[in-house]
């Protein structure tokens, strides 16, 4: 490149830290109701959607907690029509257990598809939909809760009695993967199953605590350490939002690349935009 | 509004639909093509796609429409490739072996260098800084973020940037040549700040 090239100089590229709100939808509506007065329909996922969009949302997380598979058909219709009228990164998880699956997501206009219970029963999966549709749409969703024993505390190989957390290859574990909501112990280790989805081709990590997750008390920022120093793809952090401070210190001292929330946006705490002038005041690149 | 007919062409790599909804959100009325004989009939043009460079030309030569796409690039008619779209108006990627694209800008494709701990694909909201006046900035402030997914980028002359985007190297992020326009970003997926850019498409 010329020396005198417009494009010269010392990049750094930031990207903007993320400012994510998440909906949980059951049979085409948001649960954990929205509380916004100005909705007209609170429980309208696309209504919702786009209502966050106005606030400065940077993506959307539909969650599917939908039971009966009669009600596949209807978040189809939601994702398509929320990617009709928002124009923002969509990401949609819950219930994927097919390429076919992400694929119809997807081709409704999604953006990235989010795996869990169903790429820890089978983390080819995650090879299978990377390979056919990029790295970058490919979510791995970690629900990891901390050890009974308490962090650092050894558990023996082989030796693990029920109750006792324990990870496949036999190393005492910190953190524990739990699957079907967070209900059934996946016997992995978080920060192993992180980077082990990531070398089947995950694009992006959305860990959440579920000792934090609906507390209010902030980030698990020791997960959230754990998991970036080892994961060379974005994190996203998940469970524990009360205050402004804590989605800083996910930021700052877990080293997330972005932050999900959902009651505190839910309930109107607080605003996006509140979030990110917060952020940006204390030198987090944000777009605003 | 009056409604500008634009064409987007489908070679069946990525999903169109966002990218439909976007356009007819700013005014336009949009027909999607895989034929040569549309392309040429064409009003205006957008190539948008995502996925791999090899593949996409391999699926451009298939349906038989690579030509048609050089001449409408020459024809002087308003074209804009979005993210690989934009790619594959350079003569050459080196995505995944090397492989030639419809050359209708000087310029070549490559990956970004592995540079701890930026990661690749460069994957989110990044800045666009002017680098000169365009037709696509009306309305628009300089430094916008806008929504990015590539692993990959052009380098080419300055005389065709009009925005740069920086992530470990500065790469251009809107290029343009006469009325042939390249955005490495997602417009459909950068709210306003995109929208407004193909908004401003629709009227060259």
């Amino acid at each position: 490149m010329r020396s005198d090239s417009i494009l010269q100089g010392r990049p750094l590229g930031v990207l903007a830290k993320r400012i994510i709100p998440c909906l949980d939808v059951n049979a085409g509506r948001v649960v954990k109701g929205v509380n916004f007065v100005n909705l007209t329909d609170a429980g309208d996922p696309v209504e919702t959607a786009r209502f966050y969009e106005q606030e400065g949302a940077d993506e959307i997380v539909f969650l599917d907690i939908t039971a009966s598979v009669d009600n596949r058909e209807t978040m189809m219709s939601v994702v398509r029509r929320t990617a009709e009228t928002i124009f923002l990164p969509l990401t949609v998880g819950g219930g994927i257990r097919t390429v076919d699956d992400m694929r119809r997501i997807l081709s409704n206009g999604a953006d990235k598809v989010s795996l869990n219970t169903a790429a820890v029963r089978n983390p080819e999966l995650i090879a299978r939909g990377a390979e056919e549709f990029g790295v970058q749409c490919i979510v791995v969703a970690i629900d990891a809760k901390r050890a009974v024993s308490g962090p650092g505390a050894p558990v023996k190989p082989g030796q693990a009695a029920e109750g006792e957390l324990i990870s496949k290859v036999g190393a005492p574990v910190d953190y524990e993967v739990f699957v079907n909501g967070g209900r059934t112990p996946a016997g992995l280790d978080a920060v192993g199953w992180a980077k082990y989805a990531v070398s089947c081709g995950a694009g992006e990590i959305l860990l959440t605590s579920i000792d934090k997750d609906g507390t209010n008390s902030g980030y698990d920022i020791e997960l959230l350490k754990r998991i970036t120093k080892e994961v060379n793809v974005p994190v996203i952090a998940s469970g524990g939002a009360g205050t402004l401070e804590h989605f800083y210190e996910a930021i700052k001292n877990g080293n997330a690349d972005a932050v999900l929330a959902a009651s505190v946006f839910h309930f109107g705490k607080f605003k996006i935009k509140q979030v990110k002038n917060y952020l940006s005041e204390k030198g987090v690149a944000v777009r605003l | 509004m009056k409604l500008s007919k634009i064409t987007v062409v489908d070679y069946r790599t990525s999903n169109l639909l966002s990218i439909t909804k976007a356009l007819e959100n700013v005014g336009a009325e949009v027909k999607l093509t895989q034929n040569a004989a549309d392309i040429a009939a064409a009003e205006r043009l957008v190539l948008p796609g995502v996925g791999a460079f090899g593949a996409a030309m391999r699926n451009i030569e298939s349906l038989g429409i690579r030509e048609a796409l050089v001449a409408f690039g020459k024809s002087g008619r308003p074209l804009i490739g979005i993210c690989l779209g934009m790619q594959l108006l350079f003569g050459v990627s080196y995505e995944l072996g090397t492989n030639k694209g419809l050359a209708l800008i000087d310029g070549k494709v490559v990956e970004f260098p592995d540079k701890p701990p930026l990661k690749v694909p460069h994957m989110g909201w990044n800045q666009i800084q002017f680098k000169r006046n365009s037709r696509l900035f009306c309305g628009v402030h300089d430094k916008e973020y806008a929504y990015f997914v590539h692993s990959y980028y052009v380098t080419t002359s300055d005389n065709y940037v009009s925005g740069a985007t920086e992530y470990g190297v500065t790469f251009p992020s809107i290029v343009e040549d006469g009325n042939i326009f390249g955005i490495q970003f997602h417009p459909e997926k950068s709210q306003s700040f995109g929208l407004k850019i193909l908004e401003n498409f629709l009227r060259v």
